[in-house]
């Protein structure tokens, strides 16, 4: 793909995917280590998190640090009982 | 029982050297000889709020904490230790500033991990960006029309509308503001910095691209596109 190409799908990506309610990168941050830990645990995602979901969709910065936040919790150890 | 050995099956155990517990990392069990001391989120709270030894045991163990998460999100570029001790403080003065407003909806250590990935993001993207200037950025974004030197014009009659239909809606209906910011997000700009140039905050940035968003579909279905219609177009490269 050219780097037209790219930016073009890109910004129709932007624009197609606007929805009604969506939060803005400080609310999903405020938000983000629970997310993180429901996506490690394979919990479901109660509604707040959901809008973190689809924020993280839509912003490929969000989506950079939570890809970050993940690599840095696989230091933390699961400890036997 | 012989001196050294061990006491009872179950984790963890008690050995003469101290205490021996089995900890699971990415999948496989491996044991460790005096482990850190366990705490749970409450401890964190409690302890890093603590004054004397207490406080300063908690904060020695978070910093460890910090250092090896950062070390290990960022092993995949290049090698900084300064960044990563940097980083470390700077994102520990801002949790024991912060402890009151943890809410508790997360494991401590995650939230505190968090605070220090976005705190070593932010200074490297900082550090890349530092002598780009807005217009730059935004130009780095701009899309080119379908027949210009850095593009050939072997593309469809299809493309190249929809081409001019995407360039229009941006040049005609975007405030200069929010041309400048989704033409340096389409170039690649991270939003804190182009924040920074536009005197926002990140927030108000995904506000202004957010209404910039709007504007561009209501001018693409405007000009007469459904969304199908873009999206075939789009993948009929
Ligand atoms: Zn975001």
């Amino acid at each position: 793909m050219s780097e037209r190409d790219t930016k073009l799908k890109s910004v129709i990506d932007m624009a197609l995917s606007v929805l009604p309610h969506e939060i803005g990168c400080d609310d999903c941050f405020d938000y983000f280590a629970a997310y993180a830990d429901h996506l490690t645990n394979g919990a479901a995602m109660p509604e707040p998190l959901r809008l973190v979901g689809e924020h993280l969709e839509r912003c490929a910065c969000c989506m950079e640090e939570l890809q970050l936040l993940l690599e840095a919790m696989k230091t933390q150890n699961k400890v036997s009982r | 029982m012989k001196p050294g050995a061990q006491r009872g099956r179950s984790w963890p155990r008690v050995f003469r050297g101290g205490l021996i517990v089995r900890i699971q990392r990415e999948g496989s069990w491996q044991t460790i000889t005096n482990p850190p001391k366990y705490r749970t989120d409450e401890d964190w709270v409690s302890d890093l709020s603590a004054v004397g030894f207490r406080g300063d045991e908690a904060l020695t163990e978070l910093r460890r904490i910090l250092v090896t998460g950062l070390a290990r999100a960022f092993h995949q570029f290049p090698a900084d230790s300064a960044m990563v001790q940097d980083s470390a403080q700077e994102a520990l003065l801002l949790i024991i500033s912060r402890v009151e407003t943890y809410r508790g909806d997360s494991r401590f250590v995650t939230w505190a991990l968090s605070i220090v990935t976005r705190v070593a993001l932010s200074e490297m993207r900082r550090a890349r960006w530092k002598d780009v200037s807005l217009d730059e950025m935004s130009e780095a974004g701009r899309i080119p029309p379908p027949a210009s030197e850095a593009s050939p014009a072997n593309i469809s009659y299809e493309r190249s509308r929809l081409i001019e239909v995407v360039r229009n809606a941006i040049e005609d209906n975007l405030t200069p503001k929010q041309r400048d910011a989704i033409q340096a997000e389409l170039g690649g700009a991270p939003p804190d910095e182009i924040a920074k140039r536009l005197g926002t905050n990140r927030n108000a940035l995904y506000k202004l691209t957010y209404d910039g968003r709007v504007r561009l579909k209501q001018a693409i279905l405007r000009a007469g596109w459904s969304e199908d219609h873009v999206r075939s177009v789009l993948s009929g490269t």
